[in-house]
Order: structure tokens, then C-alpha cells, then sequence
């Protein structure tokens, strides 16, 4: 087989070699014929031309020559697209439509494919990544995980044989100053051994070692390649080099190489993590494990598990707790693998649309150019080399529109990942690289033939003399390409509607999330994170003078309605805290429940126009010294009082250092910070004046209509301590609850515009055979005419069919929704996946549109003259 | 010139090159007076199917070509026959033999 194709080839390239040796050797056979006509009496001229008669046609011998030789199926194959190129050359609006149609499909299948492979599919960007797995130790009750601890960490460490190593981090965060404008970073505290555990080091200075950490010393860090080149000019001797960070120096040891990304909002320096006996047993870990390589992530998470359970058994005896293995890949874009593969569903039923569509062109086209054909098939081409004719046509139509499609997805590739939240994982890495490419160019091939197999097949099964004798027009529309026509209108409409239930479902969802009750009003309140440096501002009372002052500064402010301060503004990074009751005698740490907690100024609850429910506000009394108080949630409220109002009751913040019991005074609603679809985790709030920290929120109501409060609130601040970085910007909380809900908006956004293509391609469909049909009928109609039928006849005899075509389309792409949509229930918020609203709105705005496309043909089809119907036959 | 023509089935003529070749290395031409020599005059083999046949049988290894010489100093293909057209020849022949004896049979001419 291989031989065979090789030696085709080699004939097909030897073509002129072959060509030259047959031409001399004819001419020599010419020279030695005429030679022996002479011999036999003739003269010269006579000779030569009887040499030339006898031998015949001398390039269609060469022909035959190369034909036996077997290099006729790559040339003529070359002759079918220089053919098909020339027929498509000839129907420029033909082609143009059929490849824009088709560039579409493939270059939204291109883009979306483009995302799901860079996002779910390719590898981490480390070795062997597939060994990398987030280790999650999780409530049982609730499902929530919560961070491990280093004790826990350590074990696990020192026990667990399935991990080559296991490491862990936290997030942390720092003012850079010194260097131009004083900048707040991100960072991430990590193990020493985070970075071999990865897998990835440094490209300049080295990784973390021993003795890195050791007391008396400037404490080193790691920075991003990004941060290096934005901050730091990507100058190699910043290596070495001491920085201030929160006004603290910090030895720069080493740069990652710039492949070692971490997106928005991601670590932009890496330090150690502190060796702190008092915090050995807080959780405020995130664990990343190598496993050997011969270790299965199962057995592993048995290995751990066991490790945990008697570790608890013996320490602290829990049951509560469950452990969850993921691979990093996974634990990283788990969260969006439903979204982005019901996104490339939804591409791919676009795509199919286009192909329907273009297939239902070609059919029409086939049954103009049958005579065509017919001749062709008279003239001797065989069945399948026609076949292989059209379908050579299909496949550069497809090619076209595949190459169009890609620069399609190469213009707005930028602007849709512009689109793309900023929550999206791994978004910085989506590119369009060879698997897409390869992806698309088989999705080309494929359609090519998709589309073009069946009208190529229908267009050769033809009646020669039939095809030949009928003129133009009649020429056999035969019962079996119309049924073939009408059956790709049912299909189209059907899978039209499949998407257009999937984009109103997701619309229907869309709506209830916006609709939630955040408990606050995101559009007035602006935020911006604050840190005091500990050396200017090293014990509580300094910290507490410094909000009294710079909260009075700021309240003075023109277009300030309130200012308020929040240890932990409970957006993301929630910090989680054990919380004692009174009358629960639990004294075990791990028995008790989790809440997320933040000390607040007084004006914090009129600040985010908070709701109370029952009880006080914070005053300016509660105060160091005054009684220990604190606020909680409705969420605290239900969860842990559900005997009665938690007024008058105890509760208190098990910190490392500190278990004070404060009395609750308060009921506040609900603050869903993180967005809409949060779930409500139960939120206790304590005085800043009782429990002031180093970091924390500022949080700034404006006045109705007032700009973005960001110069004021510097002046403000600046006038206090001009060494605290303040933000060109503050961020509207409406922004982060956009940012929240983004990945629902991009879904729906993309999914709206998918199925705005599916009912305009629909409805070009429909049209186009509706209006073919009537071309078609154009005699008949002109018959029933002129003996007696009205308009209105002619009118439902048309829409009649159409209606006929769209109903059963409607009826079985309602069917196909009912079976797939369910596969949208991960990604839907607040409606069912079988909503029978959505489903009938969106079968009636179909069904409109359908029969509008079917009512235009159907109207012209009314003024047919009935006289130059007939005359035309 | 007279022009009785004798259609040729293509496995007859390429079994006629082989046989025209057994008596050594000759070129096109002189395989086509070759073949109406045997044939005593009555078949005439046309060029538009002896090189296309030339050609094919060599790719089928069955002939070889050399450029050489002819006797008028002019450059020619030389064919002859190879191991495996040697073989071929004697296995045509006799299937020759017995088609033609069985159509004989079958015309009533034996």
C-alpha cells in the first residue's frame, strides 16, 4: 500500500523525466517509420506525414502512458480542485455566502475550542504535572473545605510514603515602597520546599534554602517574572539586593521564569512562611502534593485520610472532617470545565446549523447545475469520480471558510478574552495553538465532507436522458432531494432551537442572579485595602488614633456619605475563625463552628447601608476597656441560636492568643459580599476599637451621583501619613460583584450571540427553500391561479408548508432541549432546566421568525402572474 | 495503406511485446515490425498502445530499458525481458494456449 502510494507519487513527480524520454523515443519511432515509407517508395513529405497519421495523437498516448503507470488518481484529483476551484470562481456569490457561513461555524468552534483546550485540557505548565494534586481537608457537613494547618501539614509530611512532597502556602500581600510610587503587591507565603515541589526554579539568584529563614537576617523573597520586568526593569542585579516591603527589608533571591504565571490577582512575590509555635495549629494552609510516580491519586487520598483520622483520634477527636484529593489541573478549573464544555456544545451545534445551511445551498445549486452533471455522466465520468468532482468543490469551499474562520478567531480572539472574566483560571494562558489549529483543520475536513457527501450523492443519482431532455428549470427537483431539502429545515430549526432554549435558560438564570438581594447597595459603596507599617504603628492604640483621625478626615470629605474601616471586607479570602457559645460547653477547638469575622469602625453598617434586624449598631463607646461586644449575622443568628434571638447571649473568637467572650448586640442582615450566587457563610463583626489590625478595608459610601471618592480619600489619608500607599482607584463593590457573576454573563453573552446565529441561519435556511420551492412551483401556482384560486390560497398552501417543516422541527428540537438541557443544571442559577416558560417563549419566537422567513416566499408566490407563469412553460 | 484492423486485448499485447522481446534486446520500433513479422503481416500494433504498454510492463518489472545505439546512430530505449517476464511469458502462453483452444473448441474450428 505504501509502495504503491510512494510510487505514485514518484511517477507524478517524474511526470516531465517520464515526458522527455517518451517524447525521443516516439520521435525517434516517427524517424524509423518514415524511414521505411521511403523504403517502400514514397516521398519524403508523404512519408513523414503517413509516420505521423499511423502513430496518432502523441500527448494523449503520453497520457495513457502516465494513466497505466497509475499516476492518475493524484492528478486527477488535482484536477478536481483546479476544476472545483474554477466552478466556485464562477458562482462568486455562491461561494462568498457558503464560506462565510461555514467560516462562522469553524471559527467560533476554533475560538471556544481555543479556550477549552488552553483552560481544561492542556497541562499544567510544570513537569509531569499530572503528579501535582491541592490536597482539601473539608467539612463533612457542609462540603465547604477549610485550610489545614502546619501541625496537620507536618504530619502528613513525615507519614504519608504516596508523596514524593507536599508543601503548602498562604496569601499574603505588602506595600512596596522605594521603588517610584509606593505599590500594595500580592504574595504568597510558602514552604521552602514549594518551588522543587513544583518543579520549576528560579531562571536568575536560586530557589529558598535552609537558613533562608533564620532569625537576624533580611527575610528573602522570589519575584514573578512579571513583577520583575514591571517594577523592576528586569534588571539581574536587583538579585541581591535589599527592598522595602511594608517597610521592612527583604533580600531579592531569585526571579521565576516567566512561564511560571499566576493571573489576575495571583502571588506577585513569593516569601517564607513564618515558624510560629503559636499558630502550629491555626488553618490558614493551602497544600500542594507531588505523588511518586507510581502513586494513584485514590490510594493516596486513603493514605492521607488514614494518617488524618488517627492523628485526630489521638489529638483532637473529629469526625467532622473529610479529606479531598484533586489533581491541580482539576482543583484549578474544576470550577468552569461544565461552562466551557456546554460552550463548546453550543459551538458545535452553530456549526452543524452552518453545515445544514450550506448543504441545503449546495442542494439547490446541484439541481441547477444537473445538466451539467448529467453531461458530464454522458460523456463517460464515472459515478464516483463526479462524486470526488463535487466533493473536491465542497472541500475548498470548507477550506475557505476554515481559513476564514481562523483569521475570523484571530481578529477577536483579543476582544473575546477582553470579555472573559478575569476569574476565568488560566485565562493568561489561552492561546490558539497547533492542537486548535489541528482541531480546526479537522473540523474543516469534516464539515466539507459533512455537508457536501450527501448533495454530491443525491446531485449524481440522476436520469441521464431525463436530466438532459427537461429544459432548465423543471429539470427534476425529484421527490427525493425535496424530501432531503425539507428534512435539513426540520433539522435546522430544531437544532436552532436546542440553542436558543439553552441561551434562555441561561438568560432566565442570569436574571434571577441579578436579581438576589446582596443585603447592601454595590453601586455607592467604594472600597480600597489600607496597611499601617508596624513600625509607625506598632501596638492597638496607635492603630485605633490613626482610623479615629483618618475617619474623621475622610467624613469631612465633600461627596462622602459614610467612612468605615473592616479588618477583612468579606469578599474573597474570607478569614475563617473558630467561634465559642455560651451554653455549648464544646471546648474543643475542632468541634466548633467556623464563621468568617472582621472588626469594624462604628459607620461600617451605614456604610454598606446595612439592614439590622435586631438589637445596636457599634458606637463610639465600645471602646477599649468598655465591655467586649459583637454583632452577628442572621446567618450566625440561624445557624448557632435556633432557640431565639442571640441578644444578650456569648460568644467568642477563638484567636491563637485570645478567647474573650463579648456579648452579642446586635442582628445585621446578611452581607452577600462575594456576590450574588455566595453561599452565606455566618459572619460575626467585632469593634475596631476593641480588635484593630495592621490591614484592613476602607469602605466609602458616596453621596447619590458623586465620581469615584479615590482623590479625596488620598488627600485624606496623605494628610495623615504620606508613606501609606493609596490606590489612583478605588474599586466600586459593584465591580467585584460583576466580577462574580462574569462567568455567568461571558456564558450567556457567548451563548446569546451562538444562537442569534443559529435563528439568522435558520431563517436564511427556511427561506431559501421556501423560496426555491416557490421558483420551483412557479407553473402550478400560475395554474391555480388562473382557474380561480385567491391569494389567500396561495398564501396557505405555501405557509402551509413551511409551517409544516417549522412545527416539525419545533416539535423535535423541543424534544432534543428537554434531553440535553439538563446538562446546563451544573451552570444554572434559580431555574429549572426544563422551565416550560423558556421553553415556550423561546419555541414561539422561533416559530415567528421561522414563519416570517416562509411568509416573504409565500407572498411573492401571490403575485405571480398567472400569464407569464404559463407562457414561461 | 492497408488497414485490416485487428483489435488487440492488452493482455495479448503485452503477451506479444514479451515474446517479441525473447530474441534479445530491441527498441520500440523494432518491436512493433517485430510483432507484424510473427504475426505474418496481420497484426499491426498501433503506437498509441505499444509505448503506453512499454512503459507499464517496465514498471511492472517485467521489461527493462537501457538507452543505447541504434543502427542509424540514433539514441534508442533498448528493452529486453527480465527474469520475471521471462516467467510471465511462459505462464501467458500457456494460458493462451488454452483459451484459444477452448474458443476453438467453442467455434467448432478443431
Amino acid at each position: 500500500m505504501a509502495s504503491s502510494v510512494l510510487s505514485r507519487l514518484r511517477a507524478f513527480l517524474a511526470k516531465n523525466e517520464l515526458d522527455r524520454s517518451m517524447s525521443e523515443e516516439m520521435a525517434l519511432h516517427l524517424e524509423l517509420q518514415t524511414e521505411a515509407n521511403i523504403g517502400a517508395g514514397m516521398t519524403r513529405d508523404e512519408a513523414r506525414y503517413a509516420a505521423l497519421r499511423e502513430f496518432g495523437h502523441v500527448e494523449g498516448i503520453k497520457e495513457r502512458a502516465r494513466d497505466q503507470r497509475g499516476v492518475s488518481l493524484l492528478e486527477q484529483l488535482a484536477q478536481d480542485f483546479r476544476y472545483g476551484a474554477r466552478q466556485l470562481r464562477k458562482a462568486p456569490g455562491f461561494t462568498l455566502i457558503a464560506a462565510l457561513t461555514l467560516a462562522v461555524g469553524i471559527g467560533a468552534t476554533t475560538a471556544i475550542f481555543s479556550i477549552v483546550n488552553s483552560v481544561a485540557l492542556r497541562p499544567l505548565a510544570y513537569p509531569e504535572s499530572g503528579r501535582l494534586v491541592a490536597i482539601q481537608e473539608v467539612v463533612a457537613a457542609t462540603g465547604r473545605d477549610i485550610p489545614t494547618s502546619p501541625a496537620m501539614l507536618l504530619t502528613w509530611q513525615k507519614q504519608a510514603s504516596d508523596f514524593q512532597s507536599l508543601t503548602a502556602s498562604c496569601v499574603t500581600g505588602g506595600n512596596l515602597t522605594g521603588v517610584g510610587a509606593p505599590v500594595r503587591l500580592f504574595g504568597n507565603s510558602v514552604a521552602p520546599n514549594y518551588f522543587t515541589t513544583l518543579d520549576v526554579l528560579p531562571i536568575v539568584g536560586r530557589n529558598f534554602r535552609a537558613g533562608d529563614s533564620e532569625e537576624g537576617k533580611a527575610p528573602a523573597i522570589i519575584l514573578t517574572y512579571e513583577l520583575w520586568a514591571t517594577q523592576f526593569e528586569a534588571k539581574p542585579e536587583v538579585v541581591g539586593r535589599t527592598i522595602l516591603l511594608n517597610n521592612e527589608p527583604r533580600t531579592v533571591i531569585g526571579v521565576m521564569p516567566p512561564k511560571f504565571k499566576s493571573g489576575a490577582g495571583g502571588p506577585q512575590y513569593y516569601d517564607l512562611l513564618v515558624r510560629n509555635r503559636a499558630i502550629f495549629g491555626a488553618r490558614y494552609l493551602t497544600i500542594i502534593g507531588r505523588l511518586k510516580s507510581a502513586a494513584t491519586v485514590e490510594h493516596a487520598a486513603g493514605q492521607l485520610s488514614a494518617i488524618s483520622e488517627h492523628t485526630q483520634q489521638v489529638f483532637l477527636p473529629n469526625d467532622d472532617l473529610g479529606l479531598k484529593i484533586t489533581p491541580l489541573l482539576e482543583s484549578k478549573v474544576g470550577g468552569v470545565k461544565p461552562l466551557l464544555f456546554v460552550l463548546l456544545g453550543a459551538v458545535g451545534f452553530l456549526l452543524l446549523i452552518a453545515c445544514v445551511n450550506v448543504a441545503n445551498l449546495l442542494l439547490a445549486r446541484a439541481a441547477s447545475r444537473q445538466k451539467e452533471i448529467a453531461l458530464r455522466v454522458a460523456l463517460g465520468a464515472s459515478r464516483s469520480r463526479v462524486v470526488r468532482q463535487l466533493l473536491a468543490e465542497s472541500l475548498l469551499t470548507a477550506a475557505i471558510g476554515g481559513v476564514l474562520g481562523v483569521l475570523l478567531t484571530y481578529a477577536t480572539m483579543a476582544a473575546l478574552l477582553g470579555l472573559a472574566p478575569l476569574s476565568l483560571p488560566r485565562l493568561e494562558e489561552v492561546r490558539i495553538d497547533g492542537l486548535a489549529l489541528a482541531f480546526t483543520s479537522a473540523v474543516t475536513l469534516l464539515t466539507g465532507l459533512g455537508f457536501g457527501l450527501v448533495p454530491a450523492l443525491q446531485a449524481t443519482r440522476l436520469d441521464l436522458t431525463a436530466a438532459l431532455k427537461e429544459g432548465g428549470r423543471g429539470a427534476g427537483d425529484g421527490r427525493g432531494r425535496r424530501r432531503l431539502r425539507h428534512s435539513l429545515v426540520v433539522a435546522e430549526v430544531s437544532l436552532a432551537l436546542v440553542l436558543l432554549v439553552g441561551a434562555g435558560l441561561l438568560a432566565r438564570s442570569f436574571s434571577q442572579i441579578q436579581r438576589t438581594d446582596l443585603g447592601y447597595d454595590p453601586t455607592i459603596v467604594y472600597v480600597s485595602r489600607v496597611s499601617l507599617l508596624l513600625r509607625q504603628y506598632p501596638d492597638d492604640p496607635a492603630r485605633i488614633a490613626f482610623a479615629d483621625r483618618a475617619l474623621a478626615q475622610l467624613s469631612s470629605q465633600p461627596g462622602i456619605e459614610a467612612a468605615a474601616f473592616a479588618t477583612a471586607f468579606p469578599h474573597h479570602q474570607n478569614p475563617a475563625i473558630h467561634l465559642a457559645i455560651d451554653r455549648h460547653p464544646e471546648t474543643d477547638l475542632m468541634k466548633m463552628p467556623v464563621v468568617s469575622f472582621s472588626s469594624v469602625t462604628p459607620d461600617f453598617f451605614r456604610a454598606m447601608s446595612n439592614r439590622r434586624v435586631a438589637g445596636r449598631w457599634f458606637t463610639a463607646g465600645d471602646r477599649a476597656g468598655s465591655p467586649p461586644v459583637a454583632i452577628v449575622s442572621e446567618e450566625t443568628a440561624r445557624q448557632f441560636f435556633p432557640e431565639g434571638s442571640p441578644i444578650g447571649r456569648r460568644v467568642a473568637i477563638v484567636w491563637p492568643n485570645e478567647r474573650e467572650w463579648r456579648e452579642i448586640v446586635g442582628v445585621v442582615a446578611d452581607l452577600k459580599t462575594a456576590g450574588p450566587t455566595q453561599t452565606s457563610l455566618p459572619q460575626v463583626y467585632l469593634p475596631f476599637a476593641q480588635k484593630p489590625g495592621m490591614q484592613f478595608m476602607m469602605v466609602i459610601q458616596v453621596k447619590p451621583d458623586a465620581p469615584n471618592p479615590a482623590p479625596q480619600v488620598t488627600a485624606a489619608i496623605q494628610k495623615i501619613d504620606p508613606d501609606i500607599p493609596v490606590p489612583r482607584k478605588m474599586v466600586c463593590i459593584a465591580e467585584y460583584v460583576a466580577n462574580s457573576v462574569a462567568i455567568h454573563r461571558f456564558t450567556l453573552f457567548l451563548f446569546s450571540v451562538f444562537s442569534g446565529f443559529a435563528l439568522l441561519l435558520a431563517a436564511i435556511g427556511i427561506y431559501g427553500v421556501m423560496a426555491y420551492s416557490v421558483t420551483q412551483r412557479t407553473g402550478e401556482i400560475g395554474i391555480r391561479i388562473a382557474l380561480g384560486a385567491q391569494r389567500a390560497d396561495i398564501m396557505r398552501l405555501v405557509v402551509g408548508q413551511g409551517g409544516r417543516l417549522i412545527l416539525w422541527g419545533i416539535l423535535l428540537g423541543l424534544a432534543a432541549a428537554v434531553s440535553t438541557s439538563h446538562l446546563l443544571g451544573a451552570v444554572l442559577v434559580g431555574v429549572a432546566p426544563h422551565d416550560p416558560t423558556t421553553l415556550l417563549v423561546v419555541a414561539a419566537i422561533l416559530g415567528s421568525v421561522a414563519f416570517l422567513a416562509s411568509w416573504l416566499p409565500a407572498r411573492r408566490a401571490t403575485q405571480v402572474d398567472p400569464m407569464v407563469a404559463l407562457r414561461a412553460e | 495503406m492497408a488497414k485490416e484492423k485487428t483489435d488487440l486485448l492488452q493482455g495479448t499485447l503485452d503477451m506479444l511485446i514479451l515474446k517479441a522481446l525473447q530474441r534479445g534486446a530491441i527498441h520500440g520500433f523494432g518491436i512493433s515490425i517485430e510483432i507484424r513479422r510473427m504475426s505474418q503481416e496481420l497484426l499491426k500494433v498501433e503506437q498509441g498502445s505499444l509505448y503506453p504498454a512499454l512503459y507499464r510492463l517496465e514498471e511492472q518489472g517485467l521489461i527493462r530499458a537501457e538507452w543505447g545505439v541504434s543502427d542509424n546512430n540514433r539514441k534508442a530505449r533498448f528493452y529486453t525481458l527480465t527474469a520475471a517476464g521471462r516467467k510471465q511469458l511462459t505462464v501467458e502462453t500457456s494460458n493462451w494456449e488454452q483459451v484459444s483452444l477452448a474458443i476453438n473448441h467453442v467455434l467448432g474450428v478443431t
